[in-house]
């Protein structure tokens, strides 16, 4: 009796907790799984929608204004705009190489060989991508590049352990190239990394990722436009994609991303097709209804 | 909950009585017996809706171990009258322990468990409960088996 006392006085001394009672026991109550998907986040874009945010779009670090941009003098503007405007790589890269000769400070080359660089990705070489002594938007924008270059022929145990790890790297060097965020998405819908924890751990993972890429702007235009620029990554809606896991995931990603942008009729439909679709989709599922019913209070 | 227990519990009752051959002592001791565990189940009750109003529990943590303490402590606080009473009228007669088993599987084993859930601790509660319920049924019948 003494020891129960003593119990009961020490009692309140003990760490906070949730209690319930059934009958006559007290018991802890079951810990509520914490929401997959950031729901702060998807309240602050649904709030924002199409406002402007710090998320700069254009393919180098200088044509998104992430750079201050060198004070070119003519013969260089003239170089570039050939090479703009050359219908063949060589006449191009010779341009750009032209340029980069009268470059006259270093950030005036680093422009220049990142637009050659670029330059030859568009034609559809495999330019050697360097990254010395980058750091900031022209890093992230080579090591953009060095993904982009490796994708066409990556299987996916590169776009787990080498592409991705690049994107990411990329996304810390820069987290303002909307192209990178982009990518992103793509580059883990081909790896689908496996997660500690499975399904919630992984929905976490590439809800975060969609949410990176909505923060630019959570318009319904600019959504669209987006899940069209990951089908044409893809080849494939998610309808016709071969991958029926893969499917799944691009389901619940448009899904999301119509939530996001308050399109909850879009979002419905795409709930719907995950119906038995097995693996994550039932915890998508409740992950989308949760986030629904939340969008209508 | 309750009154559909009260059956098999009273069923039993009754079966103790028939099996001790002499039938009024027995149901006299079945009904104090009852009477008593009922007493109990109201006290713990009430102790328990006292504990959750007061807010006290705001500041315990909510692991097995402790709502195990904090809920065998209720009970036996609340077992304390009952003890007191059943002893105060107590009457020599047999199978006590056995009325008291009863009379708890009715009452009492109804009430506890996590929603239909048996973790570990309510069963050591549940045990711990019969027997203190033996005890009670054994205290009326004069303290015999």
């Amino acid at each position: 009796m003494r020891l129960l006392v003593i119990l009961l006085l020490l009692l309140p001394g003990l760490a906070q907790a949730q209690w319930m009672r059934t009958g006559l026991e007290f018991h802890g109550q079951p810990p509520q799984p914490d929401p997959v998907v950031d729901r702060a986040r998807v309240e602050a874009q649904q709030a924002r929608r199409c406002e402007a945010s710090a998320i700069r779009f254009g393919d180098t670090a200088a044509m998104r204004g992430a750079v201050a941009p060198p004070d070119w003098d003519d013969p260089t503007r003239t170089s570039a705009a050939i090479a703009a405007i050359a219908d063949r790589p060589d006449t191009a890269l010779q341009a750009l190489d032209a340029a980069a000769l009268t470059a006259t400070t270093d950030e005036a080359a680093t422009v220049l060989e990142a637009q050659a660089v670029l330059t030859a990705l568009q034609f559809g070489q495999s330019p050697t991508v360097p990254t010395n002594d980058l750091s900031g938007p022209h890093l992230s924008d080579r090591l953009f590049w060095q993904a982009l270059a490796r994708a066409p022929t990556a299987t996916p145990g590169q776009w787990t352990d080498q592409i991705l790890p690049a994107l990411d790297a990329a996304f810390a060097a820069d987290p303002t190239s909307f192209q990178v965020r982009a990518w992103r998405v793509i580059a883990w819908l081909e790896a689908r990394p496996p997660a500690a924890g499975q399904c919630a751990a992984r929905i976490a993972a590439f809800s975060d990722r969609l949410l990176d890429l909505s923060e630019a702007s959570a318009c319904p235009l600019m959504l669209g436009h987006v899940t069209h620029a990951i089908d044409r990554a893809l080849g494939s809606r998610p309808g016709t994609d071969s991958d029926r896991a893969r499917a799944t995931w691009r389901r619940f990603g448009e899904a999301l991303l119509a939530l996001v942008a308050g399109a909850p009729e879009v979002a419905a439909h795409r709930r719907a097709e995950l119906t038995g679709a097995g693996g994550c989709a039932a915890m998508m599922g409740a992950e989308l209804d949760a986030l629904a019913r939340e969008g209508e209070r | 909950m309750i009154t559909p227990s009260l059956l098999p519990a009273g069923v039993a009752a009754l079966g103790l009585a028939l099996l001790d051959g002499r039938i009024a002592p027995a149901l006299w001791l079945s009904l104090r017996v009852g009477l008593g565990i009922a007493m109990w189940l109201v006290l713990w009750q009430a102790g328990g809706a006292w504990i959750a109003a007061s807010g006290r529990l705001s500041g315990l943590t909510a692991d097995a171990g402790h709502a195990l303490a904090l809920n065998a402590g209720l009970g036996l606080i609340a077992s304390l009258p009952c003890v007191l009473a059943l002893r105060l009228t107590a009457r020599a007669a047999p199978l006590g322990g056995l009325h008291g088993l009863a009379w708890f599987g009715g009452l009492i084993l109804p009430q506890l468990g996590q929603a239909g859930a048996w973790p570990p601790a309510s069963l050591t509660l549940a045990v711990a409960g019969a027997g203190l319920a033996m005890g009670l049924g054994r205290l009326a019948g004069g303290g015999s088996p």
